[in-house]
């Protein structure tokens, strides 16, 4: 078996983690978008929205002071 | 297909969550935003997000069934052409950028509960990526920020599909 020239492909790495997804599918088979649970998500991971909105706010302060 | 009263009814519920949940997110911030609740601004968005749902299914062709990562993508779509005073109430002394973070909060919130993001799984590169895209630009493409949402999801994310 003759060895393919050179090409960028050579270099393709597995991205980190991806192994992991291999039985996420985003088929039609998938259940349907319930969004009353969507709402109960976010009320109740209130602590994670609030670190992250302020992540976000030191982030744009820093980028307008700066 | 019309926006019936009962899908709309879901989509508003949802843009209502998502609304307190930025003022409860944001109350100790000196910005502290009021959410309006009930509000025109609101309706506006529901008009326009099933606008460019209508115009999205038909230029891909695709069936009235949209997996949820673009679902996201076209709620932040609409979101990005208004302003956070549209939906949310300031003290006079908050600045345009920081209103802007506000609403990039607000569809943040959105996407996060769409996606059922488990906040454990997500990377902090692509949240990164995706905040940027939130503040300062949304991506001219609407199918890169699709993409990046379809990451997001697989990620951290839990796919399903939005019927009418």
């Amino acid at each position: 078996m003759t060895r393919k020239a050179a090409s960028y492909r050579d270099s393709y790495r597995t991205l980190p983690g991806t192994e992991a997804l291999e039985h996420v599918r985003m088929s039609n088979a998938s259940r349907d978008l319930d969004y009353v649970k969507a709402c109960e998500h976010i009320e109740s991971n209130a602590p994670y929205l609030k670190a992250h909105a302020s992540r976000m706010m030191a982030r744009a302060r820093k980028h307008s002071a700066s | 297909m019309p926006h019936t009263d009962a899908s709309r009814l879901k989509r508003r519920h949802l843009l209502k969550g998502a609304g307190l949940a930025t003022q409860i997110a944001l109350s100790d911030d000196p910005s502290c935003p009021q959410f309006k609740g009930d509000c025109v601004a609101v309706e506006d968005a529901l008009d326009a997000y099933w606008e460019l749902r209508k115009q999205y299914v038909a230029r891909h062709k695709c069936d009235q069934r949209l997996a949820n990562h673009k679902v996201a993508a076209l709620f932040v779509r609409t979101l990005t052409d208004r302003t956070a005073q549209d939906f949310f109430i300031f003290g006079e002394s908050v600045d345009a950028g920081e209103q802007r973070v506000v609403l990039a909060t607000f569809m943040f919130n959105i996407i996060y509960g769409i996606l059922r993001i488990d906040d454990m799984k997500v990377h902090e590169a692509l949240e990164e990526d995706i905040d940027y895209c939130l503040i300062m630009e949304f991506p001219e493409n609407l199918e890169w920020f699709c993409l990046a949402m379809h990451t997001l999801c697989r990620l951290a994310g839990e796919p399903t599909n939005d019927r009418i």
